[in-house]
């Protein structure tokens, strides 16, 4: 697995923003760099 | 209580983030309503996502086990966020599963990756920083 492939596959899935409506995740790196950060959980 | 020691590093560097030209997202594993409420108790500027199903974390190539939930490095990154003043609260979200941070920049390009190894194990918001262009 390349790194890009991580991207690769993450471009195409849908998380919930906090009101709850689907996002792309894809688009949010189109235009610039975006650091992506994947908590543990909230608490 | 490392949700909430990450969470205030990330705050700490926003802004030196969109001063390079990017932006900062987190994603976490509990429900929108969840997530909401953390985003406006911690202050937040930065979007959080929630993904409940796991399927971006899966994604992500992220582990999810009991073992390195309970790891001795997870007991001494315990101790570290204690030690910084941070305590967990009620845990919201699925809590075996690990974290990891990536820098991803236009076409798909990965300029940062990390997979935590265990609880507590954060990629350093530093470093997050320096993998940006320019």
């Amino acid at each position: 697995m390349t790194t890009s492939d991580v991207a690769r596959r993450l471009r195409d899935v849908t998380v919930l923003d906090t009101e709850g409506r689907p996002v792309r995740l894809g688009p949010l790196w189109d235009e610039k760099p975006l650091v992506l950060v994947f908590v543990r959980h909230y608490g | 209580m490392f949700c909430r020691e990450q969470v205030a590093q990330l705050r700490d560097v926003v802004e030196e983030i969109r001063s390079r030209g990017a932006e900062l997202a987190a994603v976490g594993s509990g429900n929108a309503r969840q997530a909401k409420a953390f985003r406006q108790e911690r202050g937040l500027t930065f979007d959080l996502y929630t993904d409940p199903d796991l399927v971006a974390y899966r994604a992500a190539g992220l582990r999810r086990d009991l073992a390195s939930t309970f790891s001795f490095g997870a007991l001494k990154n315990a101790a570290r966020a204690l030690g910084a003043g941070e305590r967990q609260g009620t845990v919201q979200g699925d809590p075996w599963q690990q974290g990891g941070a990536f820098v991803i920049a236009p076409g798909d390009e990965v300029l940062f990756s990390q997979v935590s190894r265990e609880a507590g194990d954060h990629a350093d918001p530093r470093d997050l920083v320096a993998a940006l262009p320019g």
